[in-house]
């Protein structure tokens, strides 16, 4: 909380050289990798964020996003060693297991952009910091498990916006998200390599 | 218009709570699962015989449901005395008051059933149910072996048919000494041709995710 304060406050500070900004709506695709994938080995086709770029001179812009991706995948007929709460013995459990990560990253994104404001196709890369909460979930037969936790996330990206007009924006962009294993593993690393399409809407100040 | 509004915006969030956990179990059997359980201690290799009672003992919360008719009994128990059977025990008859010691079969099987509304099924000292068969031949008491503590279910009809194996050799706490249990569990819905099917591809499983039970 106390972050995002200080990273309003600077926004805020530096408003007098903002020359523009722009609010980014994206769909994304996500492929799990590493933990995520041993987890749930499957593309996740339902994530979207929200970004808000303010521009520091011509090259430059700071931001935020906020996102949403959901991994799930059926692994059928399994077996898996459970624990009860209250209760130190451990169950094996066959049946049909369903597993789930929803995770929502929250980032400051940080970008350079490789040609000026005049060009038609605006290349960039850019590197997010900020935090994720993920939540790990387990459902078999009439029995569900879930965790959830905050990791700490960096997220490197590249993309392009591909201005239409003063206003309005075409956006693609590729970004590797990592988070920081947390309770003793039990949330996994979440690394994952997302796809954005998306829409942009600019204003001038 | 408003009162669109408001509506479109319940629709959208009712999607979006729904989106968090898509797709899952469809059909009743897409919620069965065989649960087990076994003592790490108990060496398996070293029990011989058993004996087991021709007849479940049932449970249930709900005294709306008739009393159970038995009919699947002997089918259940047929395919937890095959399953013993096959992996090298050997079925013996009941033990009586004359048995000697050294004739006892060297652990017992007890199959129980569970139909439950919404309900935490382990109650303490639901063993107690089993006296009957635990008769004069064995000197009780009878309390349940594992500290069994409520499992919290949704509100479906559950239903579950518990296996028990209990040594016949005593422990020194007095309590009954369950070796392994397995639960075929699922949802009581659907015909009884279909409920039973499902009951025995789970007791099956019980058997067959438990490697370490052979003679």
């Amino acid at each position: 909380m106390k972050k995002l304060l200080i990273i309003a406050l600077c926004l805020f500070g530096l408003s007098p050289f903002l020359k523009a900004q722009m609010l980014n709506l994206n769909y994304q695709i996500s492929l799990p990798l590493n933990e995520i994938k041993d987890y749930t080995d499957k593309a996740s086709f339902r994530g979207f964020d929200i970004e808000y770029h303010h521009f520091l001179g011509d090259r430059f812009s700071l931001g935020a996003a906020i996102g949403w991706n959901v991994f799930y995948q059926d692994k059928k007929h399994h077996s898996g060693n459970f624990r009860f709460s209250n209760n130190d013995n451990v169950y094996t459990i066959t049946g049909n297991q369903y597993r789930y990560i929803n995770t929502v990253p929250m980032l400051a994104i940080g970008r350079y952009y490789f040609t000026d404001n005049t060009a038609s196709v605006r290349p960039f890369a850019g590197l997010g910091i900020g935090t994720s909460w993920t939540e790990k979930r387990v459902e078999v037969g009439q029995f569900s498990s879930s965790i959830s936790r905050w990791q700490f996330a960096l997220a490197p990206e590249i993309g392009m916006y591909i201005p239409v007009n003063d206003q309005f924006a075409f956006n693609v962009g590729a970004r590797y998200t990592y988070g920081t294993k947390a309770a003793h593993g039990r949330v996994p690393e979440v690394q994952s390599f997302t796809f954005n399409f998306g829409i942009i809407l600019m204003g001038m100040n | 218009m408003k009162r669109l509004l408001i509506l479109l915006l319940t629709g959208l969030f009712a999607q979006l709570v729904v989106s968090c956990y898509p797709e899952g179990a469809d059909n009743i059997d897409d919620y069965d699962v065989a649960i087990t359980n076994y003592d790490k201690s108990a060496d398996f290799s070293a029990f011989t015989t058993f004996s087991i009672p021709d007849t479940i003992v049932y449970f249930t919360n709900d005294n709306d449901i008739p009393a159970p008719s038995h009919e699947f009994d002997q089918q259940i128990i047929q395919t937890v005395t095959e399953n013993f059977t096959r992996l090298g025990y050997k079925k013996v008859p009941d033990p009586t008051k004359g048995t000697a010691p050294a004739d006892l079969p060297s652990f017992v099987v007890t199959v129980s059933a569970f139909s439950n509304v919404n309900y935490a099924y382990f109650v303490d000292n639901w063993y107690n149910n089993w006296n009957w068969y635990w008769g004069p031949w064995w000197n009780g008491p009878f309390s349940p072996y594992y500290p069994w503590y409520p499992i919290s279910v949704y509100e479906y009809r559950t239903g579950s048919v518990v296996i028990e194996m209990v040594s016949t050799t005593k422990r020194n706490d007095h309590k009954l000494n369950v070796v392994w249990t397995g639960i075929a569990d699922g949802l009581l819905q659907g015909s009884h041709s279909f409920v039973l099917n499902r009951v025995k591809t789970q007791i099956d499983q019980c058997f067959l995710q438990s490697p370490y039970l052979k003679k």
